[in-house]
């Protein structure tokens, strides 16, 4: 055991896991995400923290990561490389760990000119691949990356992030095989609606055996309209959603219909991925919808959650 | 080459309304090739001046020079009379130029007319890209000849992003993604395997991080 | 409507194969430019610069009229985008110190268009400005 996290656990015993996100709110108001944690704690093993995403300042992750620590509730906090150097991102792990965080999520992070802060510096000391070296040698050698010897045990389950539909395709696959030599633990994906070049990508993943020395959690994001489907696909870096998937969710009308077939749509996706080799659970962003993580997880038959076998 | 643009007209004169003379001096190296600062651009900026003078009843005494590279003490030497005799040295030169003249003639105000923007060359007519931000530690030899420093907006030494797509990068679809021309740029010469390879951190010490910085050839120096 | 012919100082810089040309047909049949402006010949417009605009402003026109061939009629292809784009920018430039943009125009024309030319340079007054009630 590497940290000894429920999602570590599960994930060494074979479950499939499923994990799920908060966005923290615009200001110090914990209640929003003691309610978003009330939504998620029995229909997932774990949930993500996001960290200033879309380089829009949100309550810390790591303070937020504290609060689903205290209500049971096991975190993956997720830390980005554009606002902290290498001092603040070793402080904060000893940061989060001191307060029970044991999942970190390892990320470049969106440029900030996407953000509310444009003028800002970025910082970008180190990459995400690097900062999965960081964690591995905080963790197993038990030195900073300044060489220091590290007072007490930092356990870790390190995760870090990967896009199978970014340019080009084959630097995908190695990007990917760069953070499993850096020592990363658990991979979650971009969301995926493009399913043939997500098949593709596994396919080249298993050729090389990444997919037995990394987990890799699929991720899948409900859409609640035909136009947020449309928003996503011209707005959001990364992302590309195909023609067929926003005219299904067009015919499906507005409001609760289209939420409905979101959620339909979602839980299909999830179906589909848990058949496909090397896929060992899938991580679902619903965006400041936390309350389709039920149904999502219910259609696709994966609640109740498993419990902890192996101790 | 070190690539400048004129700052807007309203901030330059901001600084010169109350000066009685302002002497415009330019420089023919850079700021000359981008455009910005040599003879030509010294004798535009100086009719401006002198239209905009009378258009709010100033009385001001413009003069116009130029040297070879106001960088360097020598070229500057001749400017002793003009800078005693004028209230304020407008330079059109890069802010190396400019803090030259100002070290050079410490009693003089020194104000500058150009945004000096970065190292970079000419991709056609009239457009200059940037290429190196000078960070001390050149890697160049190992992504292919394209500086993942200066032209990834992230400076990632283990790019691409996620949010590359199309060769674009995120941040504005007229820049070009650095991994995708580091990619097919390591195609094109067969060391792709170069990119298997995790880089570690760099010392930014070498960089600006590190403090302002100097060189010295000591088997040169008095 | 009020008789606003304005008098004062205009630097008309044309090319010598467009204005130039008009210019002299207009001679052959005994008319000319009015006394106020001054006609300054140049080989294309596409020599034409800030500069060259920014000196005549200097010299003491209160107007300046850019001219150059059409488009797609240049002898050197590009020489009318040139003025224009040039033109333009010294516009934004004399804008930023106080000088209304007006008072630079740019025209396109042929040899034949002598007419056209003194009409413009009739018509180049400050613009009406919109007032309520009568004129």
């Amino acid at each position: 055991m590497k940290s000894g996290s429920k999602l570590e656990r599960l994930l060494e015993q074979g479950s499939f896991a499923l994990t799920a996100e908060l966005g923290p709110p615009k200001g110090p108001d914990v209640s929003v995400v003691d309610r978003k944690i009330e939504l998620l704690r029995n229909v997932c093993d774990a949930v993500n923290v996001t960290d200033n995403q879309t380089a829009i300042v949100r309550l810390c992750s790591a303070a937020a990561c504290a609060r689903l620590v205290a209500a049971g509730t096991e975190p993956v906090m997720q830390m980005t490389a554009r606002d902290r150097n290498r001092l603040a991102i070793q402080a904060d792990v000893f940061g989060a760990v001191s307060q029970g965080v044991r999942n970190l999520l390892c990320l470049t992070g969106d440029h900030q000119t996407f953000g509310n802060h444009p003028q800002a510096r970025n910082v970008y000391d180190l990459d995400s691949v690097q900062m999965i070296a960081m964690l591995k040698g905080m963790r197993d050698e038990g030195h900073l990356l300044g060489g220091e010897e590290i007072e007490g045990e930092v356990p870790l389950f390190i995760g870090g992030a990967a896009n199978p539909f970014g340019d080009p395709f084959e630097m995908r696959v190695i990007r990917l095989a760069k953070k499993v030599a850096a020592g990363v633990d658990f991979i979650q994906t971009q969301c995926i609606y493009d399913m043939p070049r997500f098949r593709e990508w596994m396919r080249r993943i298993v050729d090389l055996g990444l997919h037995e020395k990394v987990y890799i959690l699929a991720g899948v994001m409900p859409l609640k309209s035909a136009g947020m489907a449309r928003y996503v696909d011209s707005s959001v870096a990364g992302i590309r959603i195909p023609g067929p998937i926003i005219k299904r969710m067009a015919g499906a009308g507005r409001g609760k219909a289209a939420r409905e077939e979101g959620i339909r749509m979602c839980a299909e996706t999830i179906q589909e991925l848990r058949e496909i080799e090397g896929v060992h659970g899938v991580h679902v962003m619903a965006v400041e919808w936390e309350e389709a993580i039920e149904p999502i997880a219910e259609q696709a038959g994966l609640l109740p959650r498993p419990t902890v076998s192996v101790e | 080459m070190i690539v400048a643009e004129r700052k807007p007209i309203a901030e330059i004169l901001a600084n010169l309304r109350q000066a009685s003379s302002v002497a415009v001096v330019g420089c023919d190296t850079c700021v000359a090739v981008c455009m910005a600062g040599g003879t030509k651009e010294v004798a535009v900026l100086s009719a401006a001046l002198r239209l905009a003078a009378r258009q709010e009843g100033r009385e001001q005494l413009i003069t116009e020079a130029c040297v070879e590279r106001q960088c360097e003490v020598e070229f500057n030497e001749p400017l002793a009379e003009l800078v005693a005799e004028h209230d304020v040295i407008l330079s059109m030169a890069c802010g190396v130029g400019v803090q030259t003249l100002a070290e050079q003639y410490p009693s003089a105000v020194v104000y500058p007319a150009l945004n000096t923007k970065f190292m970079g060359r000419p991709e056609e007519l009239g457009t200059w890209s940037e290429r190196c931000l000078g960070c001390g530690n050149c890697v160049l030899d190992k992504f292919g000849g394209v500086c993942p420093i200066t032209r990834c907006s992230k400076n990632l030494l283990n790019g691409p992003c996620g949010g590359s797509q199309d060769g674009i990068c995120e941040v504005d679809p007229s820049i070009p993604c650095a991994w995708q021309l580091v990619y097919d740029r390591l195609v094109a010469i067969g060391q792709l395997e170069r990119l298997w390879q995790v880089e570690p951190p760099k010392d930014w010490t070498t960089s600006r991080d590190g403090g302002p910085r100097k060189v010295v050839r000591e088997d040169i120096v008095p | 409507m009020s008789d606003a012919r304005d008098t004062s100082p205009l630097v008309l810089i044309g090319c010598q194969r467009s204005a130039g040309a008009a210019l002299a047909r207009l001679a052959d049949e005994g008319r000319a430019l009015p006394s106020h402006v001054r006609w300054q010949s140049v080989p294309c417009g596409g020599t034409i610069d800030e500069l060259m605009i920014l000196e005549a402003f200097e010299s003491g026109a209160e107007r300046v009229m850019v001219v150059s061939c059409a488009a797609g009629a240049c002898n050197s292809v590009v020489g009318d985008e040139r003025a224009r784009r040039r033109t333009a920018a010294t516009r934004e430039l004399l804008e930023a110190i106080g000088i209304e943009g007006w008072r630079l125009r740019y025209e396109t024309m042929a040899p034949n268009m002598g007419a056209d030319l003194l009409r413009w340079v009739d018509a180049f007054v400050a613009p009406v400005e919109e007032s309520v009630g009568e004129a």
